[in-house]
């Protein structure tokens, strides 16, 4: 019998080739999601971890260790031992070390033994350390010492004196010999972890490069501590899907082991986030592929039937033969459906392998990943799945002609629709669907269990119902249009209404192009979301984050790159608030907001929210220089004023350290105090004037300010209302004088105090009160904030909007001029930034780096966002894409297949209909084209049914829905070409179809 | 395998149809001897074809009786009919092409038609080059059907028919389309099949030159047996209701409705038309010998 069959394939090579191309098909589309969901996991984990920070990356545990406590080193080689982390042990402590070169100051760098780090210095001379008593310092520090390669140095441990404001030795000193001078290779390197050695502004340490040394030399120095510290690295390719577990349990083994120590250890360990982050994409990916790949299956289940349907039909009269000949039913099924059934199960193993295959190409196409497809057991069980499917599709597509009596087989009587089993099948259908959404939308909003089928499903019930409210329609049109004596319009429209299968077809080609939309509509979300989401978490087109320096310094060079305020603006964080009320704030140079950082707000856009921020104030700040600042002033009362000093605070522009300088004890009567100011030499901005009195006993005091001069000019005459301000809220340290503008000053008096304040400010009001912010709308912040120096400061909501950039829905931002005016203390900059618009020109770091600026890290958004691309919601979605494509490929097969069929039956009455005069065209009208354009408009109406339905309960098309939300109507543009690209693909078959139809009718 | 008899007993079918009921056959009565040829003729849309049906197992009668050999048609299960069409009664389709499997060579459609009847015990079934020797296509086993000319391709159908070496072989129109020489071929072939197997054969046509050479041609008429005609001679049938057809040419001279006394004289029948003015004459009166 099987050499019948083969017998048969040979025959009729079309029709086996249709079954083995789709049961391939549909193999291929079964396997390639366990395939592309293994592949894409491995994708998802290298992105996850290559886009990781450092610090997630690093296990870092910190100690201050008794001097001798070698507990921490002795655990060391005993954690951590999985392979491919690499541990640094590193123990330091300060020292106070002198030269022996004559007049040279005292250094306190600190004294480093760090494991192999000659490994990671490049020596500029000498050579590095062996024995106890070597060391290797930077050549900062040898051109500090005056010190030459073997030469020695006094060393001893060293502790900072905050009474003398100075480094003092603590311990006994020991020559040491300087064997090297050295550089790093890297100073950025993570061997180098987070302490910063590398630093290079001014400390009162003299020198900030340690001392690197031996952990025999440590130990020979005189100390009672020392701070003890392990740096485990975990390289990138020791986590992979498969060893996530392992990673974890090591990173957390080591951890508790660790924490054990005496010493109360700190242990950081920010992997946990890392592994989660994977976790969760893999997660995604996992349970989006299948939503893709399940109607792609049932889609090739559902051609596979189509055709072996049409195949069937057209060999009624050999089953009728065969049946007619007494053949047993066994033997007739064989011969019927074993044409079907051996090309399918050819196709399957075809599939299974075309599927791994396909899914190395888009992999290739896609994930950026050309690994190995590995062949899974999720593959094999999908694989049993299709194929079973497959031949089930073929057997029940038979199913109704090997029923038939012999008689109507030979005969050839088409098949009945039945009655009833078709409705059953659509109300089945959409049961089923509006149980999957209400699964759903009322259950934990995972993809779990019949869930999964629910985007697919309402699509096909859409698909369903649509063919069958539509085929009447074209019935009464067919009616209408034969009336009117319309030949071509008439025929198709019966055709449609009346063909054997046309509603399997409908549906079809509405479930194909509905797929293609809801898949592209899904992907646009996603992608939208996505560029959203890293605008906001971006800011700017181009970030700089660059190391730390003052936020005076950083503002002024900042504007010094960008004069004019193209392209750059600073950046910084403000600390965070005592007060678990004020959300994290991000302070900017407003002055450029608009036309640097990417705003996302259409309705208080940038320019709005720059000048919200930046009202106008009464005063320009004052700028001084070191000259000698000349201030007149009269004391009429100073009441218990033990100790008062008259005190100026200026705040240096290039970013040191706020100067507070005392102007002397105030006296009775009128006086010009007068100071020069040092930390002044590159200019200062006049921060406050402030009476203080150590003794913390508060005063009473009656004094008038009549003016400020520097170089003989007047700075000031304090006599403008509105020029000077008290703080308005003090705060503890601080009293508050009652302002007083007279025609010869401005008269300052503090009366009957009883508190424990020890000054009282008067500051500049070159900032607005309250200080303006802009808020994201879901932040939220009260009436005040902290500025940099962590005093309240009045705060007013200006202006909100959905997303703050770089602080999304959490934060807000404040003008970072303002608040460094209302903010003493010169403190440097949290996490400062320099954003860039894409007008930065090319040598912009260059610029940066004119400046004195180090960048540390340099983030453009091209490759963030192409990172985003690369993680579990974008990585599913190209699947959908991919299956989406499929599904048409699939429907213009199908539409292919029958038409071949329709054309060999119809080809005698086209022929007829010719002969009896009717036109070519009309004659050859098949009502593909009506199926077509039907579905093109339906089928958009399905993915949105669809979309509306499932969007927001798919936790798959945002990886953060809390913070950026899938938007319900994405970028109207790719929809629109994955619609017409459906559907010019199923036209160009409809249309080829067509042609080959009224070819047809030429041939005799 | 010996010719199996057949016999039809007031054999009535009705197709039903929306638009109404159609009887095909109205009372059909007809014995066919073992071994006895016999064609059936009558014009489109007699019952000729329903009848072959009927015969064939194809489908069931509305009424009446249908036997074949010892089996009662009517009693047999759909299971056990297929048994008998793949052993004892073969059945060639009008058109040569709808008996062959195309892509298979004639040996294969030969060896098919014979599965049923290989699994049966106690039928000798002969070799398929045998089968083709006996209809006239000696070593043409390796051929398919488009490679036959059209009078071959029919004798292929015929050698498919009787594969299985049936008491019975129905054969729908096997000359229909063929040229004299083809028909010829044809003719010759269920002759042959009838001498050496003694097979009863039943012949659907149109072509009364078929009939003749069958040596008994019965014609079916709306729905009925009309006539039957045996070696060159024409005869009038009493079907088992006691009904008679008229035959077409006299049948024109009496209206529905015409009033007859039927006259048994010197053991002959006379009909008598009744009426004044509408006498009839002694030669146009049935006879029926006893």
């Amino acid at each position: 019998m099987i050499g019948l069959v083969l017998s048969m394939i040979r025959a009729r090579p079309g029709q086996a080739v249709t079954a083995f191309v789709l049961a391939m098909f549909a193999m291929a589309a079964a396997v390639s999601a366990p395939v592309y969901v293994t592949t894409a996991d491995r994708a998802v984990v290298a992105s996850e971890v290559e886009a990781a920070p450092v610090t997630e990356l690093v296990v870092q545990a910190r100690r201050d260790a008794k001097a001798g406590d070698r507990a921490f080193e002795d655990l060391v080689p005993k954690v951590f031992t999985f392979p491919g982390f690499s541990s640094v042990f590193s123990a330091e402590f300060n020292t106070y070390v002198r030269s022996a070169t004559p007049g040279v100051e005292p250094v306190a760098p600190r004294m480093v033994y760090r494991d192999d780090s000659c490994a990671h210095v490049r020596f500029l001379e000498g050579r590095c350390f062996i024995s106890q008593s070597e060391i290797i310092l930077s050549r900062q520090s040898m051109d500090q010492l005056k010190s030459k390669v073997g030469g020695t140095l006094e060393v001893a441990a060293g502790a900072y004196d905050a009474e003398g404001r100075e480094w003092v030795p603590i311990g006994a000193f020991g020559t040491m010999t300087v064997v090297g001078v050295y550089e790093p290779l890297d100073k950025t390197e993570q061997y180098w972890a987070d302490f910063d050695y590398f630093n290079d502004r001014p400390t009162d340490r003299l020198v900030t490069a340690p001392i690197l040394a031996g952990r025999l030399t440590l130990e020979s120095v005189e100390r009672v501590n020392e701070k003890q510290a392990l740096d485990v690295v975990i390289d990138h390719d020791v986590i992979t899907g498969d060893s996530l577990a392992a990673v974890n349990a090591a990173v957390e083994s080591g951890r508790s082991q660790l924490a054990g120590l005496s010493g109360a250890p700190t242990v950081k360990a920010d992997l946990p986030e890392l592994l989660k982050r994977i976790e969760r994409n893999r997660g995604l990916v996992a349970q989006v592929v299948p939503v893709a790949a399940v109607p792609l299956v049932l889609l090739c289940w559902f051609v596979l039937f189509i055709a072996v349907t049409s195949a069937t039909a057209e060999r009624r009269l050999e089953l009728g033969l065969l049946a007619l000949r007494g053949a047993t039913f066994p033997r007739r099924w064989w011969l019927a459906a074993g044409e079907s059934i051996v090309p399918i199960l050819f196709g399957g193993a075809a599939g299974f392998l075309l599927g791994h295959y396909l899914v190395r190409l888009a992999a290739w196409l896609l994930l950026s990943t050309s690994g190995d497809v590995p062949l899974s057991a999720g593959a094999n069980r999908w694989a049993v799945v299709a194929l079973a499917g497959a031949v089930l599709a073929a057997v029940l597509a038979q199913r109704a002609e090997l029923a038939k009596r012999t008689i109507d087989l030979l005969r050839n009587v088409p098949g009945r629709l039945s009655r009833w089993g078709a409705p059953v099948f659509e109300v089945a259908v959409v049961v089923l669907a509006v149980v999957a959404v209400l699964q759903l939308r009322e259950g934990d909003g995972g993809l779990t269990g019949f869930a999964i089928f629910g985007p697919s499903l309402v699509v096909i019930a859409f698909g369903l119902l649509a063919a069958r409210g539509v085929l009447p329609l074209a019935e009464r049109t067919g009616r209408r249009a034969l009336r009117r004596g319309r030949i071509g319009p008439t025929l198709a429209a019966y055709a449609m209404a009346r063909r054997p299968g046309s509603q399997r077809i409908l549906a079809l080609f509405v479930v194909a192009i509905a797929l293609a939309c809801f898949a592209t509509t899904a992907a646009t979300a996603s992608d939208d979301n996505r560029d959203t989401r890293i605008r906001v978490e971006q800011g700017a087109d181009r970030v700089l984050t660059v190391e730390p320096v003052g936020r005076t310094q950083l503002l002024g060079k900042v504007r010094a790159i960008d004069p004019e305020g193209d392209f750059a603006m600073a950046t910084t964080m403000l600390p965070p608030s005592d007060d678990s009320g004020v959300p994290p704030m991000l302070a900017v140079d407003s002055s450029r907001l608009a036309r640097v950082a990417l705003w996302n707000d259409p309705h208080f856009t940038a320019a709005e929210a720059a000048a919200a921020l930046r009202p106008d104030v009464a005063r320009d700040s004052i700028i001084v220089d070191n000259k000698d600042v000349s201030i007149d002033v009269t004391v009429d009362k100073l009441v218990d004023a033990f100790r008062v000093r008259l005190v100026v605070v200026v705040v240096p522009l290039d970013g040191s350290t706020v100067g507070e300088v005392d102007f002397g004890a105030p006296q009775l009567g009128r006086h010009t105090y007068t100071r020069n100011l040092p930390m002044c030499v590159n200019t200062c901005r006049f921060a406050a004037l402030q009476i203080n009195q150590p003794e913390g006993r508060g005063f009473d005091a009656t004094i008038t300010l009549h003016g400020m001069t520097q170089r003989g000019e007047q700075i000031t005459d304090f006599g403008t209302a509105g020029e000077w301000r008290v703080p308005e809220t003090p705060g503890p340290r601080l009293l508050v004088p009652d302002l007083d503008f007279t025609g010869d000053g401005l008269r300052m008096e503090v009366s009957n105090y009883k508190g424990a304040d020890v000054a009282f400010r008067l500051l500049p009001t070159d900032f607005p009160a309250p200080l303006p912010v802009v808020m994201a709308r879901t932040a939220g912040i009260g009436d005040h904030m902290s500025g940099f120096d962590l005093t309240r400061v009045s705060a007013q909501v200006a202006g909100e909007v959905g997303q703050v950039p770089r602080m999304g829905v959490r934060g807000g931002i404040v003008d970072l001029e303002y608040m460094d005016r209302i903010s003493s203390g010169g403190g440097d900059t949290l996490q400062p930034q320099i954003w860039l618009n894409d007008r930065a020109p090319a040598d912009v770091l260059d610029r940066v780096a004119a400046q004195g600026l180090v960048v540390m890290s340099d983030q453009r958004l091209g490759p963030r966002r192409a990172a985003l691309d690369e993680q579990g919601p974008a990585v599913a979605l190209r699947f959908h894409e991919f299956a989406a494509g499929l599904a048409v490929l699939l429907a213009g097969g199908a539409l292919w297949l029958v038409a071949a069929l329709d054309r060999q039956r119809r080809r005698g009455e086209l022929r007829a209909l010719r002969a009896q005069g009717v036109a070519r065209r009309d004659a050859s009208a098949n009502g593909y084209l009506a199926l077509v354009g039907t579905a093109a408009v339906i089928g958009p109406f399905a993915a949105l049914a669809s979309w509306l339905l499932v969007r927001e309960h798919l936790p798959v098309f945002t990886d953060d829905p809390g913070t950026f939300p899938v938007p319900i109507w994405p970028s109207p543009l790719p929809v629109a070409a994955a619609w017409a690209v459906a559907v010019l693909a199923l036209t160009g078959v409809v249309l080829l179809a067509g042609a080959r139809l009224r070819a047809a009718t030429r041939q005799r | 395998m010996n010719g199996l008899a057949v016999a039809c007993r007031r054999v009535v079918h009705i197709y039903r149809a929306e638009a109404g009921d159609v009887v095909a056959l109205a009372g059909v009565d007809l014995s066919i001897g073992p071994g006895e040829t016999l064609a059936l003729v009558g014009p489109s849309g007699s019952g000729k074809s329903t009848l072959i049906a009927l015969l064939a197992g194809l489908m069931r009668p509305s009424a009446g009786r249908v036997n074949i050999g010892t089996y009662d048609m009517g009693k047999l299960s759909d299971g056990e009919i297929a048994r008998l069409r793949g052993t004892e009664i073969g059945v060639v389709l009008q058109g040569a092409a709808r008996n062959l499997l195309p892509y298979a060579t004639l040996h294969r459609n030969i060896w098919l038609a014979q599965r049923r009847a290989a699994r049966t015990e106690g039928i000798k079934l002969d070799d398929p080059d045998r089968i083709l020797d006996l209809v006239g296509l000696p070593g043409l086993g390796r051929a398919r059907i488009d490679e036959l000319a059209p009078g071959a391709r029919q004798r292929a159908a015929l050698a498919v028919g009787i594969a299985a070496g049936p008491g019975l072989l129905l054969v729908d129109e096997p000359t229909s389309q063929l040229d004299t020489a083809g028909r010829d071929e044809v003719l010759e072939a269920l002759e042959t099949v009838n001498q050496e197997r003694n097979t009863t054969i039943v012949v659907v046509t149109h072509d009364g030159d078929v009939g003749t050479r069958l040596g008994r041609a019965v014609t079916i008429r709306d729905g009925r047996v009309g006539a039957e005609g045996r070696d060159g001679q024409d005869f009038a049938v009493v079907a088992g209701d006691g009904t008679v057809q008229l035959p077409p040419e006299v049948l024109g001279d009496f209206p529905p409705g015409t009033l007859f006394t039927v006259e048994h004289i010197d053991g002959a029948v006379t009909l008598v038309a009744g009426g004044s003015d509408r006498s009839l004459a002694a030669d146009h009166l049935g006879h029926v010998q006893n």
